[in-house]
Protein backbone atom coordinates (compact mmCIF):
# COMPACT_ATOMS: atom_id res chain seq x y z
CA UNK A 1 0.00 0.00 0.00
CA UNK A 2 2.79 2.37 1.06
CA UNK A 3 4.79 1.37 -2.01
CA UNK A 4 1.85 2.17 -4.27
CA UNK A 5 1.39 5.56 -2.56
CA UNK A 6 5.09 6.37 -2.98
CA UNK A 7 5.06 5.38 -6.65
CA UNK A 8 1.97 7.51 -7.24
CA UNK A 9 3.61 10.49 -5.49
CA UNK A 10 6.80 10.01 -7.53
CA UNK A 11 4.75 9.77 -10.70
CA UNK A 12 2.79 12.96 -9.90
CA UNK A 13 5.97 14.82 -8.88
CA UNK A 14 7.77 13.87 -12.08
CA UNK A 15 4.71 14.84 -14.13
CA UNK A 16 4.58 18.25 -12.42
CA UNK A 17 8.34 18.62 -12.90
CA UNK A 18 8.06 17.78 -16.59
CA UNK A 19 5.15 20.21 -16.98
CA UNK A 20 7.05 23.03 -15.24
CA UNK A 21 10.15 22.34 -17.36
CA UNK A 22 8.07 22.49 -20.54
CA UNK A 23 6.35 25.69 -19.42
CA UNK A 24 9.69 27.31 -18.53
CA UNK A 25 11.16 26.29 -21.89
CA UNK A 26 8.15 27.71 -23.74
CA UNK A 27 8.30 30.91 -21.69
CA UNK A 28 11.97 31.40 -22.55
CA UNK A 29 11.27 30.60 -26.22
CA UNK A 30 8.51 33.22 -26.29
CA UNK A 31 10.82 35.78 -24.65
CA UNK A 32 13.49 35.02 -27.25
CA UNK A 33 10.95 35.31 -30.09
CA UNK A 34 9.64 38.61 -28.73
CA UNK A 35 13.12 40.08 -28.40
CA UNK A 36 14.09 38.85 -31.87
CA UNK A 37 10.91 40.35 -33.32
CA UNK A 38 11.70 43.71 -31.70
CA UNK A 39 15.21 43.60 -33.18
CA UNK A 40 13.83 42.64 -36.60
CA UNK A 41 11.35 45.51 -36.44
CA UNK A 42 14.21 47.90 -35.59
CA UNK A 43 16.11 46.65 -38.63
CA UNK A 44 13.01 47.10 -40.82
CA UNK A 45 12.59 50.69 -39.53
CA UNK A 46 16.27 51.38 -40.19
CA UNK A 47 15.96 50.02 -43.74
CA UNK A 48 12.84 52.15 -44.24
CA UNK A 49 14.74 55.28 -43.09
CA UNK A 50 17.67 54.49 -45.39
CA UNK A 51 15.36 53.91 -48.36
CA UNK A 52 13.48 57.15 -47.65
CA UNK A 53 16.77 59.07 -47.65
CA UNK A 54 17.74 57.53 -51.01
CA UNK A 55 14.32 58.48 -52.44
CA UNK A 56 14.53 62.02 -51.06
CA UNK A 57 17.99 62.46 -52.56
CA UNK A 58 16.82 61.15 -55.96
CA UNK A 59 13.74 63.38 -56.06
CA UNK A 60 15.72 66.41 -54.87
CA UNK A 61 18.24 65.88 -57.70
CA UNK A 62 15.46 66.09 -60.29
CA UNK A 63 13.77 68.98 -58.47
CA UNK A 64 16.73 71.34 -58.08
CA UNK A 65 18.07 70.64 -61.57
CA UNK A 66 15.14 72.40 -63.21
CA UNK A 67 13.25 75.62 -62.58
CA UNK A 68 9.69 75.66 -61.23
CA UNK A 69 8.48 76.70 -64.68
CA UNK A 70 10.30 73.81 -66.39
CA UNK A 71 8.86 71.27 -63.96
CA UNK A 72 5.31 72.54 -64.43
CA UNK A 73 2.71 70.63 -62.42
CA UNK A 74 5.27 67.90 -61.64
CA UNK A 75 6.83 70.24 -59.10
CA UNK A 76 3.79 69.87 -56.84
CA UNK A 77 4.17 66.09 -56.90
CA UNK A 78 7.89 66.34 -56.18
CA UNK A 79 7.42 68.85 -53.38
CA UNK A 80 4.73 66.65 -51.81
CA UNK A 81 6.95 63.55 -52.08
CA UNK A 82 9.91 65.33 -50.55
CA UNK A 83 7.86 66.78 -47.68
CA UNK A 84 6.06 63.49 -46.98
CA UNK A 85 9.25 61.43 -46.98
CA UNK A 86 11.11 63.93 -44.80
CA UNK A 87 8.27 63.83 -42.30
CA UNK A 88 8.05 60.04 -42.47
CA UNK A 89 11.77 59.84 -41.76
CA UNK A 90 11.28 62.10 -38.72
CA UNK A 91 8.51 59.79 -37.50
CA UNK A 92 10.64 56.67 -37.93
CA UNK A 93 13.57 58.30 -36.13
CA UNK A 94 11.27 59.27 -33.25
CA UNK A 95 9.97 55.69 -33.09
CA UNK A 96 13.37 54.04 -33.23
CA UNK A 97 15.50 56.27 -31.04
CA UNK A 98 15.14 58.15 -27.79
CA UNK A 99 17.43 60.74 -26.24
CA UNK A 100 20.41 61.02 -26.43
CA UNK A 101 20.70 58.90 -29.62
CA UNK A 102 17.74 60.71 -31.23
CA UNK A 103 19.33 64.14 -30.85
CA UNK A 104 22.18 63.42 -33.28
CA UNK A 105 19.75 61.90 -35.80
CA UNK A 106 17.45 64.93 -35.51
CA UNK A 107 20.34 67.33 -36.07
CA UNK A 108 21.43 65.45 -39.21
CA UNK A 109 17.82 65.23 -40.35
CA UNK A 110 17.42 69.02 -40.01
CA UNK A 111 20.50 69.53 -42.17
CA UNK A 112 19.02 67.29 -44.85
CA UNK A 113 15.69 69.12 -44.58
CA UNK A 114 17.41 72.46 -45.02
CA UNK A 115 19.42 71.20 -47.98
CA UNK A 116 16.47 69.57 -49.73
CA UNK A 117 13.54 71.79 -48.85
CA UNK A 118 15.07 75.03 -47.61
CA UNK A 119 15.89 78.19 -49.53
CA UNK A 120 13.31 78.97 -52.17
CA UNK A 121 11.82 75.47 -52.21
CA UNK A 122 8.18 75.72 -53.29
CA UNK A 123 8.46 79.16 -54.81
CA UNK A 124 6.70 79.50 -58.17
CA UNK A 125 9.52 81.59 -59.69
CA UNK A 126 12.36 79.36 -58.44
CA UNK A 127 15.35 78.99 -60.79
CA UNK A 128 17.40 75.78 -61.14
CA UNK A 129 20.07 75.38 -58.46
CA UNK A 130 22.37 72.50 -59.52
CA UNK A 131 25.04 73.81 -57.14
CA UNK A 132 22.77 72.70 -54.31
CA UNK A 133 23.03 69.02 -55.25
CA UNK A 134 26.39 68.38 -53.60
CA UNK A 135 25.03 69.72 -50.31
CA UNK A 136 21.92 67.55 -50.69
CA UNK A 137 24.00 64.41 -51.31
CA UNK A 138 26.44 65.16 -48.48
CA UNK A 139 23.68 65.73 -45.91
CA UNK A 140 21.83 62.62 -47.15
CA UNK A 141 24.96 60.46 -46.75
CA UNK A 142 25.64 62.01 -43.33
CA UNK A 143 22.14 61.15 -42.13
CA UNK A 144 22.42 57.58 -43.48
CA UNK A 145 25.72 57.15 -41.65
CA UNK A 146 24.49 58.66 -38.37
CA UNK A 147 21.24 56.67 -38.33
CA UNK A 148 23.12 53.41 -38.99
CA UNK A 149 25.67 54.24 -36.29
CA UNK A 150 22.98 55.08 -33.73
CA UNK A 151 21.14 51.84 -34.60
CA UNK A 152 24.24 49.88 -33.66
CA UNK A 153 24.29 51.72 -30.33
CA UNK A 154 20.74 50.64 -29.44
CA UNK A 155 20.86 48.22 -26.55
CA UNK A 156 20.06 44.69 -27.75
CA UNK A 157 17.98 42.36 -25.62
CA UNK A 158 20.02 39.65 -23.88
CA UNK A 159 17.92 36.95 -25.54
CA UNK A 160 18.09 38.40 -29.07
CA UNK B 1 -2.45 78.34 -27.10
CA UNK B 2 -2.22 78.18 -30.88
CA UNK B 3 -2.65 74.75 -32.39
CA UNK B 4 -1.26 75.03 -35.92
CA UNK B 5 -3.20 72.02 -37.25
CA UNK B 6 -6.54 73.15 -35.80
CA UNK B 7 -6.25 76.93 -35.98
CA UNK B 8 -4.20 77.45 -39.13
CA UNK B 9 -3.59 74.51 -41.44
CA UNK B 10 -2.85 70.79 -41.43
CA UNK B 11 -0.62 71.30 -44.45
CA UNK B 12 1.98 74.00 -43.78
CA UNK B 13 3.21 75.35 -47.08
CA UNK B 14 6.10 77.42 -48.31
CA UNK B 15 7.72 80.66 -47.30
CA UNK B 16 5.61 83.43 -48.78
CA UNK B 17 1.88 84.09 -49.21
CA UNK B 18 2.36 84.15 -52.98
CA UNK B 19 3.32 80.45 -52.78
CA UNK B 20 -0.20 79.57 -51.74
CA UNK B 21 -2.20 78.92 -48.61
CA UNK B 22 -0.59 78.01 -45.31
CA UNK B 23 2.68 79.88 -45.77
CA UNK B 24 5.10 80.85 -43.01
CA UNK B 25 4.56 84.52 -43.80
CA UNK B 26 0.80 84.17 -43.39
CA UNK B 27 1.18 82.31 -40.09
CA UNK B 28 3.56 84.93 -38.73
CA UNK B 29 1.29 87.83 -39.68
CA UNK B 30 -1.98 86.24 -38.57
CA UNK B 31 -0.94 84.51 -35.38
CA UNK B 32 2.46 85.53 -34.06
CA UNK B 33 2.76 89.25 -34.64
CA UNK B 34 -0.64 90.20 -33.10
CA UNK B 35 0.22 88.33 -29.87
CA UNK B 36 3.71 89.77 -29.74
CA UNK B 37 2.40 93.29 -30.30
CA UNK B 38 0.00 92.76 -27.40
CA UNK B 39 2.93 91.37 -25.37
CA UNK B 40 1.07 88.12 -24.73
CA UNK B 41 2.80 84.84 -24.06
CA UNK B 42 2.04 82.26 -26.77
CA UNK B 43 2.20 78.49 -26.56
CA UNK B 44 2.35 76.96 -30.04
CA UNK B 45 1.28 73.36 -30.44
CA UNK B 46 3.17 71.84 -33.36
CA UNK B 47 1.51 68.40 -33.44
CA UNK B 48 -0.94 67.09 -35.99
CA UNK B 49 0.27 68.57 -39.27
CA UNK B 50 1.71 66.75 -42.27
CA UNK B 51 5.23 68.02 -41.55
CA UNK B 52 6.95 71.39 -41.62
CA UNK B 53 9.02 72.56 -44.58
CA UNK B 54 12.09 74.47 -43.34
CA UNK B 55 11.07 77.45 -45.49
CA UNK B 56 7.79 77.68 -43.55
CA UNK B 57 9.51 77.58 -40.16
CA UNK B 58 12.28 79.96 -41.16
CA UNK B 59 9.88 82.55 -42.51
CA UNK B 60 7.40 82.27 -39.64
CA UNK B 61 9.94 82.44 -36.82
CA UNK B 62 13.21 83.68 -38.32
CA UNK B 63 11.07 86.35 -40.00
CA UNK B 64 10.18 87.75 -36.56
CA UNK B 65 13.81 88.74 -36.07
CA UNK B 66 13.79 90.46 -39.48
CA UNK B 67 10.68 92.31 -38.33
CA UNK B 68 12.60 93.76 -35.39
CA UNK B 69 11.87 91.37 -32.51
CA UNK B 70 14.92 90.35 -30.49
CA UNK B 71 15.81 86.76 -29.68
CA UNK B 72 15.40 87.59 -25.98
CA UNK B 73 11.85 88.89 -26.57
CA UNK B 74 10.95 85.75 -28.50
CA UNK B 75 12.36 83.55 -25.73
CA UNK B 76 10.23 85.49 -23.28
CA UNK B 77 6.96 85.22 -25.20
CA UNK B 78 7.17 82.07 -27.32
CA UNK B 79 7.01 78.51 -26.14
CA UNK B 80 6.26 75.26 -27.93
CA UNK B 81 4.45 72.04 -27.26
CA UNK B 82 5.10 68.89 -29.29
CA UNK B 83 5.07 65.12 -29.04
CA UNK B 84 8.10 62.93 -29.85
CA UNK B 85 7.75 63.25 -33.64
CA UNK B 86 7.42 67.01 -33.69
CA UNK B 87 9.74 67.97 -30.84
CA UNK B 88 12.70 68.01 -33.22
CA UNK B 89 11.06 70.95 -35.04
CA UNK B 90 11.36 73.02 -31.83
CA UNK B 91 15.13 72.66 -32.06
CA UNK B 92 14.94 73.77 -35.71
CA UNK B 93 12.81 76.83 -34.90
CA UNK B 94 15.18 78.12 -32.21
CA UNK B 95 18.06 77.41 -34.56
CA UNK B 96 16.50 79.64 -37.23
CA UNK B 97 15.81 82.38 -34.68
CA UNK B 98 19.39 82.30 -33.36
CA UNK B 99 20.90 82.18 -36.84
CA UNK B 100 18.84 85.16 -38.01
CA UNK B 101 19.63 87.09 -34.80
CA UNK B 102 23.36 86.54 -35.41
CA UNK B 103 23.02 87.80 -38.98
CA UNK B 104 21.01 90.87 -38.01
CA UNK B 105 23.31 91.99 -35.18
Amino acid sequence: MLDQLLSATTLISSAIGALLATLAAEFIKSLVRRTQLAETQRDIDLADILNCIIDINATAEKYWLKSAAELGADRYVMEAQIRAKLHHTAKLIAGLFSAPLKYECDTAHHKLMDAVSGGNFGEPDREPMPERLTHVSVTAMDLRHIVSTQRRKLKRGVLA
Amino acid sequence: MINIADDFTQFPGGRYKRNGKGSGEEFREKFLVPHLKAQERIVIDLDGVSGYPPSFLEEAFGGLIRQGYSEATLKQFLSFKAGPVFDSYIQMIWGYISKEARQVH
